[in-house]
């Protein structure tokens, strides 16, 4: 209750949602999905090439083993690929929808992965490389949008973003974190509360 | 509601980032099963923390993906059948949404189905039309759950189990429906190690009033040579 910038974080405004429509990348991004359905590789390939990237780095920040990202990417790509119906429109964007979709598939192998870790004592995965030396070129409308949500998580305050990037890029549970950085669990609940409100306020903005 | 909305906000929260631990998955299901799966309001907010979440993504500075794997992947995509109506998409969708939720208990499962429309959906979507879905749990003295997701009147089921214990070489679990005539064969599955399993059945299960389970040597046996494992009652 005392946490800092909690009065300054405002409860959702339900005139302001992230979830935008008119946004360019956003458009052409529908529109490939709309191909997909009648079953057109290229239009995935070409989603596969925008997006790949990003859902690989992030996948390998959670679960810092190379095949094993590659999996998550591979699985949550195919999900779409599978059934477009999977992704709606009303609900959000391509983009956020491909990650979201990588991201889970990548904290759930990192759990599962603990959980055996736990059972039986096994080499521990490799570790990503943080830095693989070569870079990726992007259109603008994407290095806009790196820019903007990076943006968003500097201006959190860092108790708030700390605890977000664990969870997000780190794959850690609120429980976890809370072992990690020796807090209550309630804290570490209301910082990502507190920290998910200003992230969807500042990245909801930006889209209107 | 409010009180509802402030706690299931903060789930939601934590679950768009992947935060959720077993225990909160089963919160945050719970929670909503009791408030309404439908709230225009909750379904609103998960949207919007998902969208966030999502896009938390683009401040990573991306990585090259090998042309191996863009390989596989497209390859792939030439030996993937496209729609609701393939059984790997079915089996798929399942656990697409059973990972989006970050548990694997079955009871997320289910309740993913419901709240989600996924397996449900395509149930619902059937001849039909639209109508009620249920889901039911099994009671059990073997570890792991198992849900049956159904629609008294439709002549398809499904049953989802998550954590079941691996059986025996040659074992398997035998399903029975159980009327006042006693149990009928409804068909067998193992725990493949995939840790989630998806059994569809073509019955109504609510006709016969009550489903078991029980493990059994020989795959086929017309009566069960066990006492049941898992049983639920179907209204
Ligand atoms: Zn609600």
């Amino acid at each position: 209750m005392t946490e800092p910038g909690a009065a300054i974080a405002a409860p959702p405004d339900p005139g302001r949602s992230p979830v935008a429509a008119s946004d360019p990348t956003d458009a052409l991004d529908r529109e490939l999905v709309r191909r997909l359905a009648d079953g057109d590789r290229d239009a995935f390939r070409e989603l596969f090439r925008r997006y790949a990237p990003t859902a690989l780095a992030v996948a390998r920040r959670v679960i810092r083993h190379a095949r094993l990202a590659e999996e998550a990417v591979q699985e949550g790509f195919l999900a779409l690929w599978g059934d477009p119906r999977r992704y709606d429109p009303a609900r959000g964007s391509v983009r956020a929808w491909l990650m979201s979709a990588v991201h889970h598939r990548a904290v759930d192998l990192v759990r599962r992965e603990e959980a055996q870790r736990r059972r039986a004592t096994e080499a521990p995965p490799d570790p990503a490389p943080t830095d693989p030396g070569t870079t990726v070129v992007e259109e603008a409308g994407l290095r806009e949008e790196r820019a903007a949500v990076r943006a968003a998580l500097e201006d959190l305050p860092p108790e708030q973003r700390r605890v977000i990037e664990l969870m997000y890029y780190g794959g850690r549970s609120q429980s976890q974190i809370a072992g990690d950085l020796g807090l209550p669990l309630g804290t570490v609940k209301s910082r990502t509360l507190l920290g998910m409100r200003r992230l969807r306020a500042a990245l909801g903005g930006m889209e209107r | 509601m409010t009180l509802d909305h402030e706690r299931i906000e903060e789930l939601l929260a934590a679950e768009s980032l992947g935060g959720l631990d077993g225990s909160g998955v089963e919160e945050l299901r719970g929670l909503r099963m009791a408030h309404g799966a439908d709230c225009s309001e909750c379904l609103r907010i998960e949207g919007d923390y998902r969208e966030v979440a999502g896009r938390l993504a683009f401040a990573v500075a991306p990585e090259p993906v090998a042309p191996e794997l863009e390989e596989r992947v497209l390859r792939e995509t030439e030996h993937l059948r496209q729609g609701p109506g393939s059984p790997f998409v079915r089996v798929g969708r399942t656990m697409d949404l059973l990972l989006r939720l970050g548990g694997r208990g079955v009871a997320v499962a289910a309740a993913a189905l419901v709240l989600l429309g996924g397996l449900g959906g395509y149930l619902l979507t059937g001849p039909g039309g639209p109508g009620d879905l249920r889901v039911a749990r099994f009671e059990g003295s073997a570890p792991g759950s198992l849900a049956l997701v159904y629609e008294p009147g439709a002549d398809e089921a499904v049953v989802l189990g998550a954590g079941l214990e691996e059986l025996p070489a040659g074992s398997v679990y035998q399903l029975w429906l159980v009327d006042e005539d006693g149990p009928a064969p409804a068909g067998t599955f193992e725990d493949e190690g995939g840790g989630l399993v998806v059994v569809r059945l073509e019955a109504d299960p609510s006709e016969a009033g009550t489903m078991a389970v029980t493990v059994e040597e020989a795959p086929g046996v017309a009566q069960p040579t066990s006492d049941p494992v898992f049983v639920v009652d179907v209204a």
